[in-house]
């Protein structure tokens, strides 16, 4: 049986062209984002070097969430990699402008648009 | 008629998705919330929750207590912790978003995220514990 944070939140890693994929879905908050600081933490500076992390799935991102985010690309600068949010919808569209986040990060409708890109230059 | 639905919620962070789901689900009975406002008070009264699992020790068995008073214009939602208290006038500032030193800190946007979600957010905080009182109101009625 599933506990509860595997029935409100997932998550998987996968790499495609030069990029690590991060994959969230459902609700990233306070109970939650542990779980995708920790496969950021991992996946920030290991081969795929650059990171995108798709949020399409994510229906609701709280503060914590946020900082989660914060972390993750003051990491992978300091690592010198990429950090590409894709996918973004709904109120985590609107939780990014209310913050002043959107200003911050490179933000893509879709995860096929970075990979593809990458792909088509390699 | 004016009604109220209260809640009690152990301070653990896995109870967080359980006062969203009670709190929006009342909110929609009538449908005088619109899918944004709901929305916003989803997340407002998560980010208030969160603030208040926080505030409680490690060890503590206290509860946090959410009451909601639906209003004809409007919900009003207040969520009481027993933890030690804040001065909310005295909140740490840190730079701006656009400042790298910004990603030095993790935390600092619920405070953000609440007053910008609602349409009034008031903080009343003693040793004994801290009151997040949260308006929404229905529709784009109510002061801004």
């Amino acid at each position: 049986m599933r506990g509860h944070d595997e029935l409100i939140f997932g998550l998987d890693t996968s790499a495609a062209a030069n990029w690590t994929v991060v994959r969230a879905r459902g609700e990233l908050d306070l109970a939650t984002s542990p779980r995708l600081r920790s496969a950021l933490v991992d996946a920030v500076g290991v081969a795929p070097r650059d990171l995108v992390i798709d949020l399409s799935s994510v229906d609701l991102i709280d503060s914590t969430g946020l900082g989660v985010l914060l972390g993750a690309l003051r990491r992978a600068r300091q690592a010198g990699s990429r950090l590409v949010l894709a996918g973004m919808r709904g109120q985590v569209v609107d939780v990014f402008a209310l913050t002043g986040l959107d200003a911050i990060f490179d933000i893509t409708a879709d995860v096929e648009d970075v990979v593809a890109l990458e792909a088509g230059t390699a | 008629m004016n009604r109220a639905v209260e809640l009690e919620i152990p301070a653990r962070t896995d109870f967080l998705s359980v006062a969203r789901l009670v709190v929006v689900a009342a909110a929609s009975v009538d449908a005088a919330f619109g899918e944004e406002r709901l929305d916003n008070l989803r997340l407002a009264v998560s980010e208030a929750c969160a603030n208040a699992i926080n505030a409680q020790p490690a060890d503590s068995t206290a509860a946090i207590s959410i009451r909601c008073d639906f209003m004809e214009d409007r919900l009003e939602v207040e969520v009481v912790d027993r933890g030690p208290g804040f001065d909310p006038d005295n909140v740490p500032q840190l730079p701006p978003v656009t400042d790298p030193r910004r990603l030095e800190h993790e935390s600092g946007l619920g405070l953000t995220l609440i007053r910008s979600l609602t349409d009034e957010a008031e903080i009343r905080s003693s040793p004994s514990g801290t009151a997040v009182r949260l308006v929404v109101y229905a529709a784009d009625v109510g002061p801004r």
